[in-house]
Formats: C-alpha cells, structure tokens, sequence
C-alpha cells in the first residue's frame, strides 16, 4: 500500500504536480416555484448524516441534488461560484473544510437549539427564496467549473460536470449547504442581501 | 521626499498585513468538533480522575483532580495525544495529563479505560411538523483500553511510551482495546485508521451544521435557518499554505 502510493507519488512527480481543485456552486432560486426541492434536500442531507460521514453516501447526495436543481431551472434567479487550485492534497482538504465553515456562516448554524424547541414553525407558506451551495473537489482540471457561473447554460454545464465527476467515483469532497433548512421557514429579500452578497441575477 | 517615503512605508504596512485577513478562520475545523471551549490549560501536570471519548464529535473529556485555580476541573478537546507509561521504569506511577507547550497528553496505565460514548442515530418522524428527523435515539456507553495487552507488540515501544494521536478502533458493545489508527498527528492518525479500515474514522469524516434537528424559526433574524452536510476524503493537513494556490469563479476571494 504504501509502496504503491510511493511509486504514484513518484510517477506524479515526473509529469509535474498534482492538481487539487475545490469548486462551490452558489445557485439562488424562487422559493414559491423551487419549495418542492427542500423535501429533496432535507433527504438528502438526512442521509448524509445518518451515514456519519460514508463518503459515497454523501457523493451520491451531492449528485441526486444537482440533478434535482436542473429540473428547477425555471426557478433559478441567482448563481456564484468561487474555489481554488492547490497542488497539495492536504491544503485542498484544509480549504474545503474552511470553506464548509464559511458557508454554514451564512445561516444561523449555532446547531443545539434546544431552548427552540418549543417554538412552532410560524408559516406554512413557500420560502421567498431558496439557496443552495455544492462544494465538490477533484484532481485535474474542468472548466465547467472553474469559469464564472453567470448565465443559465454556464450553471447546467457545471451542475451536470458535478454528475460527470460523481458517476466516475472522481468527487473527493461532497458537501451541500441549503437554506432556509425547512418549508414552513423562510429566506427573505434583506437575508438573502446580506448574507448571500456574490450572487448575481441571472 | 519624507512624504512619498511615508506613503511606501503605509502601503508596505498594508501589504504585510493582507495575508492575515485572507488567513483561515481559527474555527476552521470547527464543524467536526462542537466541542466548547475555555481558557487553555496552562502547562503543568495534572492528575487524571477518568476521562472519556465521544464518537459523534471526536472529543475527549478528561476529568483532573487537581485542576489550577480558578478553573474547571475538566478539559475537553478533539486534539489530544496519549502515551502508555513505561511501567517498567515508572511503576506504580498513576496516569496522568502533561500540557506542555500548550499541547495536551495523557500518560495512561496500561490498563487504564477511557468511557466511550456511542451515539446511536434513527430517524423518526417529528409529530410537529411531520418531517422526518435524524436524532441521537440513544448513546450507549463502553470503554475503550488504548493500551492494554494485544495492541502493545504491534506497537513499537518508541511509539508506545512517545505521546501520539490516537483513533480508537471500530466500535464494538463488549469494549475497545487497543487503537485503529495512530500517528503524530490527527490527520496521520486518521489516515492510519483508514488504511486499515478502508475508511476514515466517523468522526473526521462527517461534517454538518445547521439546523436540521431542530426546527427554528427564522422571524426577524438577519440569518435564515439552514442546514449543511457532507463528507470529504481529501486528507487535511498543517503544511504551510501554498504560494502557487489560484483563485476561480464568480467571486473575488473574501
């Protein structure tokens, strides 16, 4: 095993350096048209957790979501992307779990909640709007995802690259971000100004 | 001429200060570990009443008998590094916790057992909103002896009796004993789990945040709710940030 990563490391070394790409897809859609998706993303991350961590589990997710935003796209109103290249694993793993961090800065995420408990969810009407962000990570290069996300078919390609790289068991991180977290809550307008600055109107 | 040097020396000032904006958030590891936090221990050695490990989190929880002034008996962290003592040199001597330099360890008896909590996870069906929920059902406790017996011939000695990182094995009702993985580093440590698992331990593995337990309303709040999860199998690391690091995408790096 560790011979074996030692005769890889070296072929490496002889082509040039590895190339470790972390990419985070932004996408804001019309919460009236999109709410149906947070029944697919509760899932998917219910899932996620319940797996503790089994990375296939969370590279399927992260797959199954990006499929279900392409039906949606007559709901998408918003998208950024950003990321960055690293040519050693350990400091793209370093990013990737700074940058999960950045994004759960977005939404309250203090994560206990236990004196909420008692409070009922105040609406049963659809979200304002809904955001979601994937952060996937692969070696090598896509352009579909590292050229900025700023019209639809930009968006597709890159969404569909996310399938690509999943169906080629080539995603090394999988994470997915979304808010509001439940029907009945809500993203408004001022929230989504604020805490969701980069995304540019499709 | 005093003025134009002025103005270099401002901006050679703003310039040494912009890689400490773009330095990463101190709380970058800070969705696998919901661990609180306190004041550091200051450096010294402290006796160890008992201590234990939770494998939702990755956090050990040491209890001291003589803690310093002023300060909770009990240390809690994801980052600590055990050593067996050498009881052929020190015999009889009790395990004990070292801070040294900052960084704790535990010296441990051979024998000595860390309490291990187990969370058990289930979905069920919220009655309030009738969404279904992932929940802690239940935690079961067992022990875990990182040192004793079996494990102590597949370590070497120099290993054994040095401070290292450890990641207890697979979880099993009847007891731990020895480790799954070690190294001189968490992440080494959980890369040698993995070698011998073929995965990473669960708790370096999953990350999450947010609130999908808890159903919270978003009212006036400048925050929506909002859940996160996810999974990585990139190892991280503490090399030094890359120079040749480049930026893509939409956005201009925060």
């Amino acid at each position: 095993m560790v011979l074996k990563s030692c005769v890889l490391v070296t072929m490496f070394g002889l082509f040039g350096k590895k190339r470790y790409v972390v990419a985070t897809v932004m996408l804001g859609l019309n919460g009236t048209v999109a709410a149906p998706l947070l029944g697919a993303l509760n899932a998917t991350a219910r899932e996620i957790i319940a797996d503790e961590g089994a990375f296939e589990v969370a590279s399927q997710g992260v797959s199954q979501i990006a499929g279900a935003l392409l039906d949606y796209e007559t709901a998408w109103t918003h998208s950024a992307n950003w990321g960055e290249v690293f040519n050693k694993e350990d400091q793209a793993g370093n990013y990737a779990a700074e940058n999960f961090a950045e994004c759960s800065s977005r939404y309250l995420s203090s994560g206990d909640g236990q004196d909420l408990e008692d409070e009922v969810p105040a609406t049963t009407r659809p979200p304002q709007n809904l955001v979601v962000m994937l952060t996937v990570s692969y070696m090598g290069e896509i352009k579909a995802l590292e050229s900025p996300l700023t019209s639809g078919s930009t968006v597709r390609q890159a969404l569909e690259a996310i399938m690509g790289l999943h169906n080629k068991d080539q995603l090394q991180v999988a994470h997915l971000h979304y808010a509001p977290a439940h029907f009945g809550e809500d993203l408004d307008e001022d929230q989504l100004l604020i805490n969701y600055p980069e995304l540019v109107a499709l | 001429m005093n003025r134009s040097a002025l103005f270099i020396l401002a901006g050679l000032a703003l310039v040494g200060c912009t890689p400490a904006v773009d330095a990463p958030p101190p709380q970058a590891r800070a969705p696998q570990a919901q661990v609180r936090t306190q004041a550091p221990l200051p450096d010294g050695v402290y006796q160890v009443q008992n201590a234990s490990y939770n494998d939702g989190s990755g956090a050990y929880t040491v209890f001291m008998l003589n803690p310093p002034k002023g300060m909770r008996p009990v240390l809690e962290t994801t980052e600590l590094q055990m050593a067996q003592i050498d009881t052929a040199k020190e015999p009889g001597k009790k395990s004990y916790l070292e801070v040294k330099g900052g960084t704790p360890a535990l010296y441990l008896a051979p024998d000595f057992q860390i309490a291990y909590v187990h969370n058990v996870t289930e979905e069920k069906v919220d009655p309030a909103t009738g969404q279904a929920q992932t929940i802690v059902v239940r935690q079961e406790s067992s022990f875990w002896t990182p040192f004793l017996g079996a494990m102590a011939g597949s370590m070497v000695a120099n290993a054994l009796f040095s401070p290292n990182y450890m990641v207890p094995p697979a979880y099993s009702a009847g007891g731990l004993r020895g480790y799954g993985g070690y190294g001189n580093s968490l992440s080494a440590a959980n890369q040698s789990y993995s070698q011998r698992y073929g995965s990473l331990p669960p708790a370096s593995r999953l990350s999450t945040s947010g609130s999908l337990n808890s159903s919270r309303t978003s009212n006036s709040n400048l925050k929506s709710s909002g859940t996160g999860a996810g999974s990585s199998r990139l190892q991280t690391g503490t090399s030094s940030p890359s120079k040749s690091r480049s930026s893509f995408g939409s956005r201009r790096r925060r």
